[in-house]
């Protein structure tokens, strides 16, 4: 009994990690922009037709009860990062000053919490605390979610009685562009709250 | 057929080879849990600033979570307590304690943290939580632990957990050869010039070196490498010469990625899975160069 279950296990296992893996259409993905949506070749369809389970079909509640309950979800932009075409930093300020021309938006007072620094190194040995900060600040900017930004927002402000502005700092990287410094362009955003 | 799908899925294994992944796997989950430990406060607990909300609703997330359980004024208590039982399984597991056990509560809480707040997490932790679940499932305790000690156990144990931890790691190599397919930098080879001049990404700034025709050839080649190499990941193992070949590719490229990027400790994440891809001949072939090394280390020592 166990040898005829244990197969019937592993193969379900694979087709629903699978089916969560695969890429269900390249125009969909979190970076659009980045690909290129024209270039489906003859044998991706079929694959990319593999993943189009509508909500009706039993199989798609199946895999996603057994991806929830497993913990399986694997994304597939975790193992192929969309390409950094920019750097960004995220800073929460209790008010800020803007200076257009350079693309700049400083806090007026020492940040409440910020992991920018202005100085860029040759040589790079990021510490744990940087790559997490770094990665919480690249999804907040590619979710681009007022709920989020309105959530962290208010963390801030019960624990400085104070209005915070989330500010990303995004620089654009520009290795193919000569006469540029070397990081490119800085271009600074108000993220929260939203200017009208 | 009949045979060799029995063998395929229950072919004797050297539980060594499980026991190696436990290993790896157990101090790794071990050290980030430990380094996540700053951050439990503020981005996990329900003091911190998702507060109550149980759920981000983000495309990458699961419902469940023990974090998510309202715990009032010991919620921030309540998460570190999480957390450290955590630590401890991961320990326990490492060392071989009730390793089925270890790997299930260190699953638990990797896919509490996990679901409670995916923002700050990324490949290496969902590869570790996925890793857990694997462990859970395999007879990973049967050799150099100390359920080992206590029990005796067979020296071979069925394949299938070994099979879907393989079909694990061809999955992600394609599906990531597969993206960078419809990538336009990885196309023309233009995404290493990127990634190389990254102030997060790269551990040297490599942008002076882009004036050199011969430099900016080698990273079109190795994009090139790279894509194929990783899209036809799975067709390789198929073949033992293949296979070899394609894992000195990943070796060199892990390695490579370890020495020119910052991306935590993934490069070593993905190593550590490289065990589950040898023969039993070469798993054994790889302990004896160990033991080597080990006495060569040994005898220059003393």
């Amino acid at each position: 009994m166990t040898q005829r279950l244990i197969p019937f296990f592993c193969l379900f296992h694979m087709l629903a990690i699978s089916w969560w893996a695969l890429p269900k259409s390249f125009p969909d993905v979190a970076n659009a922009k980045d690909y290129n949506p024209t270039a489906i070749a003859a044998w991706e369809a079929p694959l990319l037709n593999a993943t189009q389970l509508s909500s009706n079909n039993p199989l798609n509640s199946l895999f996603s009860f057994y991806i929830n309950l497993t913990g399986t979800q694997q994304y597939w932009d975790f193992f192929a990062p969309s390409i950094p075409k920019f750097h960004q930093y995220l800073s929460i300020c209790s008010g800020v000053i803007k200076i257009s021309q350079q693309g700049k938006i400083i806090c007026k007072t020492p940040a409440l919490f910020s992991h920018f620094n202005n100085e860029f190194d040759s040589v790079n040995l990021v510490g744990i605390a940087e790559s997490r900060h770094y990665r919480l600040t690249e999804n907040l900017a590619a979710l681009d979610n007022p709920e989020l930004f309105a959530a962290l927002s208010h963390y801030y402000q019960k624990q400085h009685a104070v209005q915070p502005v989330l500010v990303l700092h995004q620089f654009e990287l520009a290795p193919d562009l000569p006469g540029l410094p070397l990081y490119g362009y800085q271009m600074d955003k108000q993220l929260f709250p939203a200017i009208e | 057929m009949q045979n060799y799908w029995q063998a395929f899925w229950f072919k004797p294994t050297d539980v060594r080879q499980y026991a190696m992944l436990r290993i790896c796997f157990g101090y790794l989950s071990a050290v980030y849990l430990m380094q996540l430990l700053p951050f439990i406060a503020l981005h996990f607990s329900g003091t911190g600033w998702l507060a109550n909300s149980p759920s981000l609703n983000l495309a990458n997330q699961g419902t469940w979570s023990l974090l998510n359980l309202p715990m009032g004024g010991f919620s921030e208590l309540y998460s570190y307590l999480v957390v450290g039982v955590g630590i401890a399984a991961s320990i326990t597991l490492m060392i071989g304690w009730n390793s089925r056990s270890s790997a299930l509560i260190t699953w638990i809480v990797l896919v509490s943290l996990w679901n409670r707040n995916p923002l700050l997490l990324d490949g290496d932790d969902a590869l570790l939580k996925i890793m857990a679940f694997y462990l859970f499932l395999s007879p990973a305790g049967w050799a150099w632990s100390l359920d080992a000690k206590k029990n005796s156990y067979p020296l071979y144990a069925p394949a299938w957990p070994l099979r879907l931890i393989q079909f694990q790691i061809a999955l992600l190599y394609f599906v990531s050869g597969w993206v960078k397919f419809h990538s336009s930098q990885w196309l023309d080879g233009t995404v290493l010039q990127y990634v190389l001049s990254h102030p997060h990404y790269a551990r040297f700034n490599c942008a002076g070196l882009f004036q050199y025709a011969g430099f900016l050839t080698v990273l079109n080649v190795l994009t090139s490498v790279i894509r194929w190499w990783e899209l036809l990941f799975p067709l390789l193992l198929l073949n033992r010469y293949t296979r070899r070949l394609s894992l000195a590719i990943g070796v060199l490229f892990h390695i490579g990625l370890l020495i020119t990027m910052n991306l935590r400790w993934f490069p070593i994440i993905m190593l550590s899975l490289y065990p589950a891809l040898l023969s039993d001949a070469e798993f054994e072939y790889l302990l004896q160069k160990l033991k080597h090394a080990k006495l060569a280390l040994t005898i220059k020592r003393t």
